[in-house]
């Protein structure tokens, strides 16, 4: 069972977190943060800091927060992580591997990302001056970023900081990306995503929307309006997986477009918005990320019954131990060792089940493989299947821009050890040059990509 | 308040409405077979409706479209001056030949909403356009007009005989087929209307192209709500569409995924 520190959770009753959508993990309070952080030994040189891809002085805000200063805290990390709210509650916490308490035989490493999340609950509002007289001097340039996921909106932030004009363009009518429609109330509020996104705004970034960048606005106009540079961040979109979907089942989709209809569409609130959730009352989920759990859980809230099939073991479910606690308590059913084989439809096509094979470990030619069982097929009952898991990069603007080249892999092509498209002065980062990313590991590129545009615009080269 | 404005509304036929709505980026960008989708409110759907018209000088763009749904009703009962929540596009990626001999273009009730603009864009094209308009009965007929001004000449079905000549519009195909020596048919209508013609059209040379209903969801390819299978390969209409060959899509799919998203 996964290691929760005892103090560092705070959470909503099962049964009553079942009933709505709102946040689970209710974070630590003030008082519990100043006590966690009297264990830090405030190393001499702090691992955690070289684990954390952003460089999070986390000694420094840790001390902050031992002291009551919250508003401080907030503003340390804000030097390194301007979304400080979002990865104090989705970021996958390299930093609590590399902390050295994790390394005693009962390993209790603190709790920084709840620390982070305390600063910005609390430190909001306070730091704002602060931060407007830190204004570097302008210079004039000016670079349009397409796309307002997190990767857009940290480069953003750094791009504005160096002293740079910055207008994020964003093709749905709201910001934030995948933060936006792809992360579940439940584990990212909106009111956090809206307060960073006001945070990031009244830096000075403009934000638009409704805007997509190839169709109402194409690279070629955009240079015409005078922008300097331009940074592609439109992440990910869906990818055809034509084994599962081929299936010309009703009742079979993709994460993304249920998430996409309950996060961003609020179809849990059908019938007073029209969109329907378009699920039946017996789920069954493909895959072992977020997606699918997170999938499961929005499910699990809508009352229905859901079975999570993934084809190797519990352990090797890729999303943070306390989420798939979580889930369990919350009624999923995990099938591991699972292979899906097909869609099971009826005379109507409409599903009736998904058909398994178990799998395990079996010595095949030398190698440790995971193998079908003989004679193991068995049947998950569900009359829908919510397929997980089918990404690649969202290289919508190549469609209509045909200097801009994508690779073998579907990436953007970029120069070499550059984040430089094929076409001049326009970059890319995040998922659409890198694929799926843990969140913090887009966010430094999305803070790398910043650098190098700023050494561009100031006509200093690339660095390396 | 919300940013794109009703300019105009019209009743144009029973249930049917064309509005003119703000929106000067998609009205300066937008090309023939493009469409909208469009959000009344924050509660709606999002409706993927056909740009009739842009007007890049006015800055607005026309959508024409039929009250069926809740939201479409909603859409419907906005008055001018008032708002929608959300339009975004232009979207899709249609293909448009750019030198036709002699071109049909066929739209069946609402569809002749998608079938104006390309009919214009060979009109425009110096294509020898004939237009052929259907419809179960007169009151769902629409755009007559128009579409006249962007054929050479045009013909109306109705079912029942209550407007134009009584029949369907493959009666007409097949007179004009019998007549001209047709190198390109576009089709906007139901699934059961683009099969029918297809089983009319006999000479494979004759290039068929069916100017769908889009199916998205949100329009940029992240859901993948709208994969269709054309010539056995799967394509996002909001992306690759809406137009495409007609032989080569598979109906059942289409029809399937229609009702699983707006049904
Ligand atoms: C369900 C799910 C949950 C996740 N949870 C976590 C987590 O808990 N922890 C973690 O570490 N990581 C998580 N991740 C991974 C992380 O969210 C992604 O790596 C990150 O969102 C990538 O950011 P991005 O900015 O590159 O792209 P996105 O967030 O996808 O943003 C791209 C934006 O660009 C816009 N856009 C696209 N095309 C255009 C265009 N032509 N014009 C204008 N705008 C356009 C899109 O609308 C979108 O808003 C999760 C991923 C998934 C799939
Ligand atoms: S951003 Fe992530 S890795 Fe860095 S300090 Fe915060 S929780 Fe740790």
């Amino acid at each position: 069972m996964a290691n929760l520190r005892k103090n560092e959770f705070s959470v909503q009753p099962v049964a009553k977190r079942l009933k709505n959508f709102s946040e689970v993990a209710l974070g630590l309070t003030k008082a519990q943060a100043m006590v966690e952080c009297q264990r830090c030994p405030q190393c001499s040189t702090p691992e955690c800091v070289q684990a954390c891809p952003l460089g999070v002085d986390i000694p420094g805000f840790i001390r902050m927060i031992r002291e009551g200063d919250f508003a401080g805290a907030l503003q340390k990390i804000r030097e390194n992580n301007s979304l400080a709210g979002i990865c104090g509650r989705t970021c996958s916490a390299p930093c609590e591997i590399a902390c050295i308490l994790n390394r005693e035989k009962n390993p209790q490493p603190i709790a920084i990302r709840s620390l982070e999340r305390v600063a910005f609950d609390h430190g909001q509002g306070k730091s704002r001056e602060i931060l407007n007289a830190q204004r570097t001097n302008k210079t004039g340039k000016k670079v349009a970023i397409i796309g307002s996921g997190p990767v857009g909106l940290m480069a953003g932030a750094n791009l504005l900081e160096d002293g740079h004009d910055v207008v994020i363009l964003e093709a749905l009518q709201k910001n934030g990306g995948f933060l936006q429609y792809g992360i579940p109330e439940f584990r990212l509020p909106k009111k956090v995503l809206e307060a960073e996104l006001a945070y990031v705004s009244s830096l000075g970034v403009v934000l638009k929307h409704n805007v997509i960048v190839g169709q109402t606005e194409t690279l070629v106009q955009l240079f015409d309006q005078g922008f300097d540079a331009v940074l592609l961040a439109t992440g990910l979109c869906f990818n055809q997986d034509l084994e599962f979907l081929s299936c010309e089942a009703q009742g079979v989709l993709a994460s993304q477009e249920f998430l996409f209809r309950m996060n961003f569409m609020n179809a849990h609130l059908h019938p007073k918005v029209m969109m329907t959730p378009g699920v039946g009352e017996k789920v069954a989920i493909v895959g072992s990320g977020f997606d699918a759990v997170d999938c499961a859980r929005l499910a699990l809230r809508l009352g229905k019954k859901v079975t999570l099939v993934h084809d190797s073991s519990e352990e090797d479910l890729q999303v943070f131990s306390v989420d798939k606690l979580f889930a369990q308590q919350e009624g999923l059913v995990l099938e591991t060792f699972a292979k899906p084989l097909e869609i099971v439809k009826d005379a109507h096509a409409a599903v009736r089940g998904l058909r398994c094979v178990r799998v395990d470990f079996a010595d095949k030619d030398g190698a440790w493989k995971l193998l079908a069982v003989k004679d193991s097929e068995f049947v998950v009952e569900a009359d829908t299947v919510i397929v997980s898991g089918l990404y690649k990069a969202n290289c919508l603007i190549a469609n209509f821009t045909p200097e801009l080249k994508v690779n073998r892999q579907g990436f953007l092509t970029l120069k070499k050890n550059q984040r430089m498209t094929t076409i001049p002065k326009v970059f890319a980062a995040g998922g659409v040059a890198q694929g799926i990313l843990p969140l913090v590991e887009a966010l430094a590129d999305g803070k790398k990509v910043a650098e190098e545009i700023d050494a561009f615009l100031q006509g200093r080269g690339n660095k390396k | 308040m919300n940013p794109f404005q009703v300019v105009s509304k019209q009743i144009i036929a029973q249930d049917i409405k064309r509005m003119d709505i703000a929106a000067p980026e998609i009205a300066k960008s937008a090309r023939p077979g493009q469409f909208v989708l469009v959000m009344v409110d924050a509660g709606s759907l999002r409706l993927p409706l056909p740009i009739v018209e842009s007007n890049p000088q006015k800055g607005s763009i026309t959508i024409v479209f039929k009250e069926e749904s809740l939201s479409e009703k909603k859409l419907g009962s906005l008055s001018i001056g008032q708002g929608l929540y959300v339009v975004m596009g232009p979207l899709g990626n249609p293909a448009l030949p750019q030198e036709v001999g002699t071109s049909v273009c066929i739209g069946y009730e609402v569809g002749i909403a998608r079938i104006i603009s390309v009919s214009r864009y060979l009109h425009k094209e110096g294509t020898r356009n004939f237009g052929i308009l259907g419809a179960a009965t007169k009151r769902s007929l629409i755009m007559e007009s128009q579409m006249r001004l962007s054929s050479q000449s045009i013909f109306v079905m109705s079912e029942d005989g209550s407007v134009g000549k009584k029949g369907f519009v493959t009666d007409a195909l097949y007179d004009v087929l019998g007549r001209y020596p047709v190198d390109h048919i576009f089709v906007a209508a139901p699934s059961k209307v683009i099969q029918e013609v297809l089983r009319v059209v006999g000479d494979p040379k004759i290039k068929i192209k069916a100017v769908m209903p889009p199916l998205a969801l949100s329009g940029i390819g992240l859901c993948g709500s709208d994969q269709i299978k054309v010539n056995h390969a799967y394509v996002a209409v909001s992306l690759d569409g809406p137009i495409f060959d007609a032989r080569d899509i598979d109906f059942n799919l289409y029809d399937a995924r229609l009702k699983r998203i707006y049904g």
